[in-house]
């Protein structure tokens, strides 16, 4: 009768090239938002002067970069589940699943370029500081990174930024189920933190105050498998309209 | 052998009741290796049905085949079934040539040579992007992804809107050639079945979601047959008839269209008493199957 | 080629009809091999399955024959066919056609008869005055 079935996962690696191609503008992007992170400058501090000193000081937050990283992979997330994408998805082969595991690596090759792009950002940033401040003193612990602590730094941006693009993706999808997730999202994280302000706090420490680096890269790898299956699973039935 | 096949298919959209059915009750099979085309006004569901058989929408009742497979959501259907419409639409940072790239990606039996040909001959630039093509410029680049992918079955949802008429004719052309070289089951959607007559094999034609008539496009011609005469006469020959139209002109005279299946000797005794036969144009059957029975004039007794 | 689909007569029908023209003026002699339903389609800008009702047809009539796995032959009868059926169909039908409306109208047969041989005199008259034109033309 009819040839064999078609194979899942070649399917999806050619989705995945073709996403790659008609989003390469992010790779750029990134680039762009990094730089105005390590322009912007300093996330606050004050000055204050005597009769004959000045004090300027002007505190800098490795967080900075790591924010606009998160800010621009959940653009991606969300580009990448919105209606129009689909559209331009399903205009050749595709189905859900194909269509998911495409998302995912695109994702994940962000998420590991953002991630090492980021880590390295923030070694630019201290150089950056170190040389623009030559009359001034920088006061940090830790400011000279060794190599074992850019290392570490990479692991736990990476496993941070994991978690957090498995996330977006999760919200890309529910938004793409019903617009009003918009809305209802924010207002249930809202209530909940405000009626069970603790549980909010506990799934916080599970993640941020694990000290086992190893451990904290188990939980991160679990709980982005349950988003990214957990999405997959909720859009299977979901009809292809634009 | 049978490429898609419904039985019953239905397909209601919004879950609550009084939500709109835009499919109901469905029976058709179509063979491989046809060109079919899928006739109904606006509105009659066509484009939710090629849908549905591509596999974007989930039937709501009855039953779907494509490759003896449901095609909802199906791998396989998606990798042997192309969708052409004009809201088909690519990457903003592609160019032509890069969805070209793509499609032969996507589809082992693309013909990139004949593509770009088709691409020159009506002067598309490829290095453009898709988007900021025109209407007609975009059906017609959509027209060549339709015919070069040679897909076994292509889908094309009133293909030729927007574009100007030598064009069209460019295109079906172009359909029927490619399509003698290499046959497979092309579905072929249009609210003008004049348009796209010649090239058909077999119509189906819909009207609010359910079938009118399916059947070779050859048989439509003389499917009915248009009865004009003195009232009495027409009436009698008609009479026990499914009347498709009905006109009343001039005093006691009328014009009826009924199926056709009269003797000839009967139609030739009619003929005697002064009740004139009138073939009937194909588009004018398909107006008379989907309209009401009464036409635009029913409109103007009432008021 | 043109057909015409505002014709009430189906498209294969027009094939058929076009296939005897050519058969009748010699284009297509007898045992020759008659164009292929795609050739056809190819030509007239239609389905091949409508241009292979056409050639059908014909061969239901006789007038062409199948040749297993090599095509459709001219039958060597095939002008004879031809003529003959279309000049029944011309008897039975134009020709009855003609005799009930002169009826309807009044006609006697004599009259009719008279004026059908006046219609064919004025025919052959008026071929001949074309052809002196024709030869005047030339002379010129």
């Amino acid at each position: 009768m009819f040839s064999a079935e078609t194979d899942l996962w070649a399917v999806a690696a050619k989705q995945y090239l073709y996403k790659l191609k008609s989003h390469s503008g992010f790779a750029l992007g990134f680039v762009a938002t990094q730089i105005i992170a390590l322009f912007s400058g300093g996330i606050g501090g004050f000055s204050s002067s005597g009769s004959n000193v000045m004090v300027t000081v002007t505190r800098y937050t490795s967080a900075v970069p790591f924010i606009y990283t998160s800010i621009w992979i959940f653009v991606l997330a969300l580009t990448l589940t919105g209606r129009s994408d689909e559209k331009k998805d399903f205009s050749l082969v595709a189905n859900r699943t194909s269509n998911h595991l495409a998302n995912i690596g695109v994702l994940l090759s962000a998420w590991l370029y953002g991630g090492v792009g980021t880590t390295l950002l923030m070694g630019l940033q201290r150089w950056y500081l170190y040389f623009s401040s030559e009359q001034g003193e920088v006061i940090a612990n830790g400011f000279y990174l060794t190599g074992r602590s850019l290392a570490l730094a990479l692991a736990a941006i990476l496993l941070y930024l994991l978690l957090l693009t498995a996330a977006s993706y999760l919200i890309g999808v529910l938004i793409r189920i019903s617009y009003l997730f918009t809305v209802l999202l924010p207002a249930v994280l809202f209530a909940w933190a405000r009626l069970n302000g603790n549980a909010l706090q506990r799934i916080g420490t599970f993640f941020l105050r694990e000290p086992s680096l190893s451990l904290f890269a188990l939980k991160v790898l679990t709980a982005a498998l349950v988003l990214f299956g957990f999405s997959v699973l909720i859009s299977s039935r979901l009809e292809v309209n634009g | 052998m049978i490429v898609v096949e419904a039985k019953k298919l239905g397909k209601n959209y919004g879950r609550v009741k009084g939500g709109v059915q835009a499919i109901r009750g469905l029976s058709f099979i179509m063979e491989e290796n046809k060109i079919i085309g899928l006739i109904g006004r606006n509105g009659a569901g066509k484009t939710t049905l090629l849908k549905m058989i591509a596999g974007y929408l989930r039937p709501t009742g009855g039953m779907l085949r494509v490759f003896e497979r449901e095609p909802f959501n199906d791998l396989t259907v998606s990798a042997k079934t192309l969708f052409v419409d004009d809201s088909m639409t690519f990457p903003l940072s592609f160019t032509l040539a890069d969805i070209l790239r793509e499609a032969a990606r996507f589809f082992p039996g693309f013909d990139a040579k004949l593509a770009e040909a088709l691409a020159e001959y009506f002067s598309l630039n490829l290095k453009k992007s898709h988007h900021h093509l025109s209407k007609g410029t975009k059906s017609t680049f959509n027209a060549i992804i339709g015919i070069a992918s040679h897909c076994p079955l292509t889908l094309f949802d009133e293909p030729t809107s927007g574009m100007d008429s030598s064009v069209r004719k460019d295109f079906y052309r172009a359909l029927l050639k490619d399509y003698i070289q290499h046959p497979r089951t092309i579905i072929l959607s249009s609210h003008l079945l004049s348009e796209v007559e010649e090239l058909l094999e077999d119509i189906l034609l819909i009207h609010a979601g359910a079938e009118c008539l399916h059947l070779p496009v050859a048989d439509l011609k003389e499917y009915a047959i248009g009865l004009r005469g003195p009232a009495r006469n027409v009436g009698e020959l008609a009479q026990g008839r499914e009347i498709l139209h009905r006109e009343e002109f001039g005093q006691g005279n009328i014009y009826l269209v009924v199926k056709k299946n009269f003797s000839p000797e009967r139609l030739e005794e009619a003929r005697t008493r002064g009740v004139e036969t009138v073939p009937i144009a194909t588009d004018d059957l398909c107006n008379y199957l989907t309209g009401s029975k009464g036409g635009i004039d029913d409109v103007f007794r009432r008021n | 080629m043109i057909l015409n689909p505002a014709s009430m007569k189906p498209i294969y029908v027009q094939i058929s009809e076009w296939l005897e023209a050519e058969i009748l003026n010699g284009h297509l002699p007898g045992d020759e091999r008659v164009y292929s339903q795609y050739q056809l389609a190819e030509m007239f800008n239609v389905n091949p399955a409508t241009a292979a009702k056409g050639l059908n047809l014909l061969a239901d009539e006789e007038i062409v024959y199948k040749q297993r796995g090599l095509g459709m032959y001219v039958a060597p009868e095939a002008q004879d066919r031809i003529l003959a059926k279309r000049k029944e169909r011309f008897v039975n039908g134009l020709l009855r056609e003609v005799v009930s409306e002169a009826g309807r109208l009044g006609i006697g047969k004599e009259e009719l008869i008279s004026l059908i041989r006046e219609i064919a005199r004025e025919g052959s008259g008026e071929r001949t005055r074309e052809e002196e034109r024709g030869k005047e033309k030339g002379t010129e």
